[in-house]
């Protein structure tokens, strides 16, 4: 034992030392931290709720990730759904807005993506995703390389279908999913 | 091993700049060479972070280089810099939440970047307070130094502008490529390349 403390009471001092210090600053920055997080997600989701002024976080049947957007009269102006899948190159995590009765699509934002720059990375680009403002839920929608023709059609970014499809897919399995909560909801 | 025989302090300082640049001449803590060099602004808020740390590092090293024990010096090191890397990345997440994003997994990665706890390992753990801080600013500065060319190169080819400044001519097609990895690697190669042809030595 006296041994073992001769050796190692400076790596005892340091550990203690350390996690005081690690556990100090994040205590003094947890606030911020959190405070950030939500100001880029409320951000995210009023980018795409085009009217709104306020989030707050909803619970829908059990679906977490939904948030109510509100107008600066305290009307419901439509959901901002966090969805998320996988891309060409690794995760693709989105916000799509919904009307409030999720009928339509009323915009989506890319919160992160990993996809090819020049290329993939365009489903970033604002003309690209504007695409998606009022589109019918009830059909999934389809990605097309040609020019679209129906109301479901979204163009697909040349040379990056797989982007574009990965997108598409998401947008369609999460916005059918709200509706129908909503559907079930409104039937109860 | 004396302290006598170890550059001092301006020596100390000096050679991380340009003749011992971490990079360029050891090739050391290539990942976020690599990997954070597609913007100026992401490749200096790592080379910030980085020098923060080689600094903290190797003044706590330093201080406590006569209680090191042979056997146990390189845990101590590690569980240093795993607390100053710690420390900047809330830092940086708290005050700087966008560029945190962009970094992504690469400033937690500091922990294992080799320049520091070499430093620590050949100057702090053997010379004193005021020369390990001056060679931890040293070798930061040629660390930043080194980003700084790759990434102003990088996004001036892959852009065509440094810092949402136009640089280039309105004709300039974007070169892409060099936003991705290979871009990297090629710009890179072509900089120590043109480093070691500048600093031949005659009949070597």
């Amino acid at each position: 034992m006296g041994s073992f403390l001769k050796e190692s009471w400076l790596m005892i001092a340091v550990s203690v030392f350390s996690g005081l210090a690690v556990a100090a600053v994040y205590n003094v920055e947890k606030p911020r931290i959190e405070q950030n997080a939500r100001d880029f997600l409320s951000r995210s989701v009023l980018d795409v709720v085009p009217g709104g002024a306020t989030v707050e976080p909803a619970v829908l049947d059990g679906l977490s990730g939904i948030h109510k957007v509100f107008d600066t009269s305290h009307h419901f102006v439509g959901w901002g759904v966090e969805a998320e899948g996988a891309g060409f190159q690794g995760l693709i995590k989105l916000v799509i807005g919904l009307d409030p009765a999720a009928q339509h699509v009323t915009g989506i934002q890319v919160v992160a993506s990993d996809e090819t720059p020049g290329l993939g990375a365009n489903i970033k680009s604002d003309t690209w995703r504007s695409q998606f403002g009022g589109k019918p839920v009830a059909e999934p929608l389809e990605v097309v390389k040609a020019a679209p023709t129906r109301p479901q059609h979204i163009h697909a970014i040349t040379a990056a279908t797989i982007s574009s499809k990965a997108v598409v897919a998401i947008v369609n399995s999460r916005a059918i999913e709200v509706k129908d909560r909503l559907a079930k909801e409104a039937g109860l | 091993m004396s302290e006598t025989n170890l550059p001092g302090a301006g020596e100390r300082f000096l050679q991380g700049i340009l003749p011992d640049n971490p990079v360029f001449r050891q090739l050391l803590g290539m990942c976020p060479t690599l990997a954070v060099t597609a913007g100026v602004a992401t490749a200096l808020t790592m080379s910030a972070a980085v020098l923060f740390v080689l600094v903290c590092s190797n003044l706590t090293v330093s201080l406590l280089r006569k209680q090191l024990v042979p056997h146990l010096r390189i845990l101590i090191y590690t569980l240093l810099i795993a607390v100053y890397v710690t420390i900047a990345d809330i830092v940086l997440k708290a005050h700087l939440p966008d560029l945190s994003r962009a970094l992504g997994p690469y400033i937690p990665l500091i922990i294992v970047n080799c320049i520091i706890i070499f430093r620590a390992e050949a100057c702090a753990s053997k010379q004193g307070p005021l020369v390990s801080i001056l060679d931890g600013i040293g070798m930061g500065a040629g660390f930043t130094l080194a980003l700084c060319i790759l990434a102003g190169l990088r996004e001036l080819l892959a852009t065509g502008h440094v810092f949402d400044i136009q640089v280039m001519p309105k004709g300039f097609v974007p070169w892409l490529a060099f936003q991705m990895p290979v871009g990297a690697f090629v710009t890179l190669g072509l900089i120590l390349g043109l480093i070691a042809a500048l600093t031949r030595k005659k009949g070597a």
